[in-house]
């Protein structure tokens, strides 16, 4: 019994379906009435069905391209349709939003529920409603494109019947450097990249996005194509031959100098980073970034996450690509480990290729896993470009949805923390305000350069600095040490700040009973008040014992306070000043686990590199490069230099250069092996910083611990003596 | 409890750093219990007259061994020693001063005795050093250093009293308070414990003791290890648990090769796999699990869109999430495949091995171990013939592999891991053996848990890569590889197979023990069918190793299947490189659809130039003679690369004795 008025049934999408069919369709869809006024879809919302009008008027209104503001575009009446461009793929947002002018009432078909239906009457017919959903939606896409400037309303719609649709995947070539020339192309939606390849190396020229134009050369011209365009992740193309393009459109010069395409100076070097890979910044909802000069690589985060979730599996891996941006509202430069977790896209992948749906994204922009959905069929592993989401065993005990689901494991990925008190767990536990949720359309210059954002920029995270209060607390110690206190009463001030201390532990496992945090660490005050109060308690501790260590339990946890003492200034000592170093020498940041693995690899990479080359390039790899990456001694004299990865790149190919003199010209591949062996020596070095960061952790520990028994000891003797 | 593959050391230092810190907090909290509680707080050990007179503690401490005792149990011994100075004595009045205060019975004590014989024993502690001096015998003068003065006193302050009695340390080098007790000029009485403790002359044994100390200096109490041993010890035992702990978990981690681990084994029968289509998601696991294009998903629904491909191998049975994809019951026998019994000795010929793709098993990954396999089978059977590995010795290899592909140097390598003596045959080189592997297909797939043999297989990589990666292991291991040996015959006789092999010039033949054929099923590459100058033999390759040696070369590539098509799209990649192509036949008829857009893409850039129906005639040192629709041609040519696929090796496996299953 269908409950939908007859209107929407005769429209000319949905007739001729049978009833199983309509049934479908009205369980899965839904049928609103709207007053006038009311928006029934915002730009920017996630796009799975498509609203048939049932009665009244809808606008769709979008921003042409070069406008400042939205205006409408198409008016919608009983029987046609709007929101056509879910069709596209599921999961794609709309570029257009849509109002009512009048009192309406839309019927909402989902796109996947629709295609079924379809394709139970036949699949000829199934086809040619989608190549006509999608005409209708590229209509909309000329009527906000660049090309509506040039072209009148009826030439537009001429031309709609001439092209042919594209999609691409990330990575996918729309056409290559040298191609012949046959089409010109509209971006209907998705990013894509022109670049030139100039001797092996690629060079980008340009970004292209949603309603520009894509054509090279003149229009008239027949030669081949001067530049490479790839899609940078899923994008729809649309493709009008040329000839057509040009039958229409001739006479209209404004159409002919239409490209955004011109030899535009590369973009600078120092930015290259971050633009190698813009779509993933473009399209992040809310990346994770470490801050590579503060990170103190604790692990701390990855510890965090695995105990906030269930599974105790950890959705945070330290490794990563490392980035330097430039902060879009101070300009400061800051490089940023990206560590594999879920950025949260616009556009997300995962969440197409999920077959049961259990991949959903909430108002606030977090993409999320219901496990109750999941069958663990890996295809969201295989989609998400940056490996993303892993696969963890299945918590038992949990009631499944679906009874299909019989497989041992769930995919998982960082959810952002959404059903978890406080807010991110990983950011919440940093000690040192390393790691933060960035919106890098937001946040980063480059990326606001280059996409042209909308909405005002940000800041990066900033970091709390703790030098204001140790410098603080060092005149209060030196009074506290000189002071003449009476043993009773210095005892018990040390006493209750080595407990403070140590409950600097308990504090960092609580978790927060608010939720909702602030989006900045927790525990990053607690750390400061930790090392202040570090201080305090030497100042204290030499109060009370002086410096003689008497022969019994109180000289033993004098001892013990000493060496934890020690080890927690040189933590501190290490915390500020290793980052650098180690920000200055890595590209990749890598878990000290991996380092010996990579070491191997470049070894064997180098051999790789080496055959076929010339025999000069294997003398000089022999004889000189060779010996440089095995030194023992090797990394200990880049860090000494205190030189960049760079910068000790261009010192090794200048000693190189010096020692073959003229024959330089035929070391071809030489920079790729140069590159290799200060990899390699890099290596060494980030073991040898990475150990001095981790080593003192352990010892402060467990020198604590003995010292927090000899506090107990030390207590009851001096209890037992009065 | 297995933990999943991404637990860092981050994660599980947590919990090695807590047992540390117990274990130590545990050792310290033994030691405490161990010592008696008077050494707990004891402030040193105790002066040596009281050693020596054997003072037990409960003669001054009383019942509880803990408690700072009054005053009472000293004056019980030495008498009352009240202060001459009206500051001290209302301070020991008030109970703030008493005798240890200046006079500590444990720990900083010190003074000098003079023995029975009137030589000075220094001591400060328990420790004694003696001196030359000699004074009153039986005498002990304690002496008092300025650090208990100076815990209320300060030298430096104008006013304080302590300045007339300690001469500045510049003047003297011993100060010594003689009038504390008894005033200078008060003699001692005739009262017998004064005598005994202090002499007839007070002021005799008191000069001689200070000019003891002045000559040896103010003695220092020895310092006591305990406290530092104690925290030592603790804090080694929990560095032992810490590196304890993270060692187990690092073997942990590695895993032990496993001798037992199942050797992927041929399907009898070919088992098509069906799909419930009323469960089936179109999730797309089994079309990505299956090697062969066998499966497709059309209308969210997953089909078998071409069986005839399938191998029966059934990984997109594992693959599928939710079940409805079964293999059926019944199927077809498996043709064409050679009869192997589960350790993959042929069943008509013992002693011959076959693995790879020549089983009908496909997959790198299943070759390599397959051949891992056979070469374990291979050392435990000759063990259990009670003949030990010899390592060569005895004139012959243990086991001779056929083939340098996966499935041999996997064999090769675990061979060389049991100490059997091993030779690889190969007939061209190990890149000609390199088979290309479907894109996509493998990105999923888990690596190798196998040490060593592991290495032979890499993830996503190129063909130049993995070839390099091979040539690598083969170096380390020191692997005896023989390219260019084509063999031609494998013969039994009493101990064992002669193997006959043909090299470039001659003929050799090599003894066996067992014999492992991994020769894959692309067979001997056809040769070049046209009129090779000697001069130009050498310039006629049957397989490509390095694009990169070819760059700028002029090439001609006769072929166009997919290993000719692959060549093609790499040499294209090189710069300044010439391609021809020629084929016989009319247009592309074989090969993945992928290969041959992108040399279709190729041909219509002109980066390469293709000649149909053409076939080679003559090939000399820089000229090749080829025949095409339009005539004879003559190019220009440096290198000519055939790749016409293979010549079956089905007669060598005939005339060993391998019999096929259904003929």
């Amino acid at each position: 019994m269908t409950a939908w008025p007859r209107t929407v049934w005769d429209s000319a999408w949905l007739r001729g379906l049978d009833p199983p069919g309509r049934e479908q369709i009205e369980a899965a869809g839904s049928l609103r009435a709207l007053d006038a006024g009311a928006t029934l879809y915002r730009a920017g919302d996630a796009a799975d069905a498509f609203f048939v009008v049932a009665d009244g008027l809808v606008d769709v209104s979008a921003v042409r391209r070069g406008d400042g503001d939205a205006s409408v575009i198409r008016r919608a009446t009983v029987g046609e349709a709007v929101g056509e461009d879910a069709i596209v793929r599921v999961g794609a947002t709309r570029s257009a939003a849509a109002t009512c002018a009048s009192r309406a009432t839309v019927a909402g078909v989902p796109v996947s529920v629709f295609r079924r239906a379809t394709e139970r009457v036949g699949s000829d017919h199934a086809h040619r409603l989608d190549r006509a959903l999608r005409a209708a939606a590229a209509r909309d896409v000329f009527r906000a494109s660049s090309l509506q400037r040039a072209m009148s309303a009826r030439a537009l719609d001429a031309l709609v019947e001439a092209i042919d649709h594209r999609i691409l995947g990330r990575g996918d070539v729309l056409f290559a450097q040298g191609d012949p020339a046959t089409h010109a192309y509209v971006i209907a939606d998705g990013m894509v990249q022109v670049l030139t390849e100039d001797d092996g190396r690629a060079r980008i020229c340009a970004y292209l996005s949603r309603g520009d134009l894509v054509v090279d050369g003149s229009l008239e011209g027949s030669g081949p194509h001067e530049v490479t365009v790839s899609a940078c992740g899923p994008a729809w193309i649309v493709a009008i031959p040329r000839a057509r393009l040009l039958d229409i459109a001739s006479g209209s010069r404004a159409l002919l100098l239409m490209g955004r395409l011109s030899a535009s100076p590369p973009l600078p070097e120092a930015t290259r980073h971050v633009l190698g890979d813009l779509w993933r910044f473009a399209a992040a909802g809310s990346m994770l970034v470490i801050d590579d000069e503060a990170c103190a690589r604790c692990g701390h985060c990855a510890w965090s996450c695995s105990r906030a979730h269930d599974d105790g599996v950890s959705r945070l891996l330290l490794r990563g690509d490392k980035v330097r941006v430039r902060d879009a509202a101070s300009g400061e430069s800051r490089a940023f480990v990206l560590p594999g977790s879920c950025q949260h896209c616009k556009h997300p992948a995962c969440m197409v290729d999920c077959p049961t749906g259990a991949i959903g994204r909430d108002p606030r922009g977090e993409v999320f896993i219901r496990e109750t959905l999941c069958i663990g069929c890996e295809q969201c592993v295989k989609a998400c470009p940056w490996g993303s989401v892993q696969m963890a065993p299945r918590v038992a005990g949990r009631t499944v949805a679906l009874p299909l689901a019989s497989s041992r494991r769930v995919a998982v990925k960082c959810d952002a923390c959404r059903d978890v008190e406080g807010g991110p767990a990983c950011v919440s536990a940093c000690p040192v305000d390393a790691i933060a949720r960035v919106e890098p359309l937001a946040a980063m210059a480059e990326v606001r350069d280059a996409v042209v954002a909308p909405g005002p920029s940000r800041r990066l995270p900033q970091r709390r600095a703790a030098w204001p209060w140790l410098v603080g607390s060092v005149p209060v110690t030196a009074a506290m040490a000189a002071a003449h206190w009476t043993p009773m009463v210095s005892g018990v001030l040390s006493g209750l700040l080595c407990s403070l201390l140590a409950g600097y532990a308990i504090v960092k496992r609580v978790r927060p009973r608010r939720s909702g945090g602030s989006g900045r660490s927790r525990v990053r005050p607690h750390a400061i008040a930790h090392l202040a109060l570090g201080v305090l308690a030497v100042g204290a501790v030499v109060a009370h014992a002086g410096a003689s260590v008497p022969p019994n339990a109180a000289g033993a946890l004098l001892v013990a306070f000493a060496i934890a003492s020690m080890t927690g200034i040189a933590m501190a000592l290490a915390y500020r000043m290793v980052p650098g170093a180690l920000a200055r020498i890595e590209r990749f940041a890598r878990l000290p686990e991996d380092l010996p693995n990579r070491a191997r690899e470049l070894e064997e990479r180098a051999f790789g590199v080496l055959t076929g080359r010339s025999d000069e390039a294997k003398s000089v790899y022999q004889h000189m490069l060779a010996p440089y990456a095995r030194r023992p001694l090797g990394p200990i004299f880049l860090l000494a230099r205190g030189s960049a990865v760079r910068t000790e790149e261009e010192r090794v190919r200048a000693w190189i250069e010096r020692a073959v003199g003229a024959g330089v010209a035929r070391l071809d591949g030489i920079d790729d092996l140069v590159r290799l062996v200060v990899e390699r020596r890099a290596i060494g070095a980030q073991r040898v910083l990475q150990a001095l960061l981790r080593a003192w952790l352990p010892a402060h520990v467990v020198a604590v611990a003995v010292a927090l028994a000899l506090l107990v000891v030390h207590v009851v003797c001096v209890a037992r003596g009065r | 409890m297995k933990r999943p593959g991404n637990v860092t050391g981050d994660i599980t230092r947590v919990r090695s750093i807590g047992v540390a810190a117990a274990s130590a907090a545990v050792i310290v909290a033994v030691v405490a219990i161990a010592t008696p509680r008077s050494q707990l707080a004891s402030p040193g050990p105790l002066a040596r007259p009281h050693v020596v007179a054997s003072v037990s503690c409960e003669a001054c401490h009383g019942a509880r061994a803990d408690v700072r005792p009054t005053s009472q149990p000293c004056i019980g011994c030495h008498g009352p020693h009240p202060s001459t100075r009206d500051g001290h004595r209302a301070l020991a009045r008030g109970g703030a001063l008493d005798c240890a205060t200046c006079h500590p019975a444990h720990g900083e004590a010190a003074g000098v005795t003079f023995a029975p014989d009137g030589r000075a024993l220094r001591w400060s502690g328990d420790v004694a050093t003696a001196a030359s001096e000699t004074g009153p015998p039986g005498i002990t003068v304690p002496l008092v250093a300025l650090s208990a003065c100076t815990r209320c006193h300060d030298l430096a302050r104008l006013g304080d009293p302590i300045r007339a009695c300690a001469v500045l340390p510049q003047a003297s080098p011993v100060n010594v308070c003689f009038d504390e007790h008894q005033s200078v000029s008060a003699p001692l009485g005739a009262r017998g414990v004064c005598v005994r403790q202090h002499g007839e002359a007070r002021f005799v044994a008191w000069d001689a003791a200070r000019s003891v100390a002045a000559d040896l200096g103010m003695p220092t109490v020895a310092r006591s290890l305990a406290p530092w041993t104690w925290v030592a010890s603790a804090m080694a035992a929990g560095g032992l648990a810490f590196a304890g702990m993270t060692a187990s978990r690092r073997v942990a981690g590695r895993g032990s090769p496993k001798p037992g681990h199942p050797t992927p084994a041929a399907p009898v029968r070919v088992r098509l796999p069906q799909i419930d289509a009323g469960r089936c998601l179109g999730c797309h696991a089994c079309v990505d699990a299956c090697p062969f294009d066998v499966l497709a998903v059309e209308r969210h629904v997953a089909v078998v869109a071409r069986p005839e491909e399938c191998c029966g191998v059934a990984t997109c049975e594992k693959a599928c999430p939710n079940g409805s994809l079964r293999l059926a019951d019944e199927g077809q026998p498996v043709a064409d495949q050679p009869r192997v019994d589960a350790h993959l000795e042929s069943m008509d010929a013992p002693g011959i091995f076959l693995a790879g793709d020549l089983t009908g098993v496909p997959l790198i990954r299943n070759a390599i171990l397959q051949g891992a396999g056979v070469a374990d089978c291979v050392a435990d059977g000759l063990l259990s013939e009670n003949r030990a590995p010899t390592g060569g010795a005895g004139g012959g290899a243990e086991l001779l592999v056929v083939g340098a592909g996966p499935a041999g140097l996997s064999a090769a390598l675990r061979a060389k891991e049991r100490g059997l003596s091993c030779v690889v045959l190969e007939q061209s080189t190990m890149a000609a053996s390199i088979r290309a592997f479907p894109r996509g297909k493998v990105v999923h797939d888990p690596p190798i848990d196998l040490p060593l043999e592991g290495a032979l297989w890499l993830r996503e990589s190129t063909k130049e890569e993995l070839l390099a990666q091979w040539r690598r292991v083969v170096r380390t291991h020191g692997l005896d590889v023989r390219e260019g040996h084509r063999v031609t015959r494998v013969t039994r006789d009493t101990c064992g197979f002669a193997v006959s092999a043909q090299t470039a010039s001659d003929v050799v033949t090599l003894r066996a023990s067992r014999v492992l054929l991994a020769i894959g099923r692309r067979g001997t590459p056809r040769r070049l069918d046209a009129d090779v100058a000697p001069s130009a033999a050498s310039h006629v390759l049957y397989a490509l190793s390095d694009a990169r040696a070819l760059a700028g070369r002029q090439v001609l590539v006769v072929g166009l299947g997919d290993s000719a098509m692959e060549a093609i799209v790499a040499l294209a990649r090189q710069p300044g490189t010439a391609i021809t192509v020629s084929y016989r036949g009319a247009a592309f008829v074989r090969g993945r659809a992928r290969n041959v857009e992108e040399v279709q893409r190729l041909a219509a850039r002109g980066r390469i130039r293709v000649h149909f129906h053409s076939t080679v005639v003559r090939v000399d040192d820089r000229w090749v003679l080829v025949r095409d629709p339009g005539g004879l041609q003559r190019l220009r040519v440096d290198v000519v690369l055939a790749l016409l696929g293979g010549v079956s090796s089905r007669r060598l496996l005939d005339a060993a004795g391998v019999r096929w299953a259904s003929g």
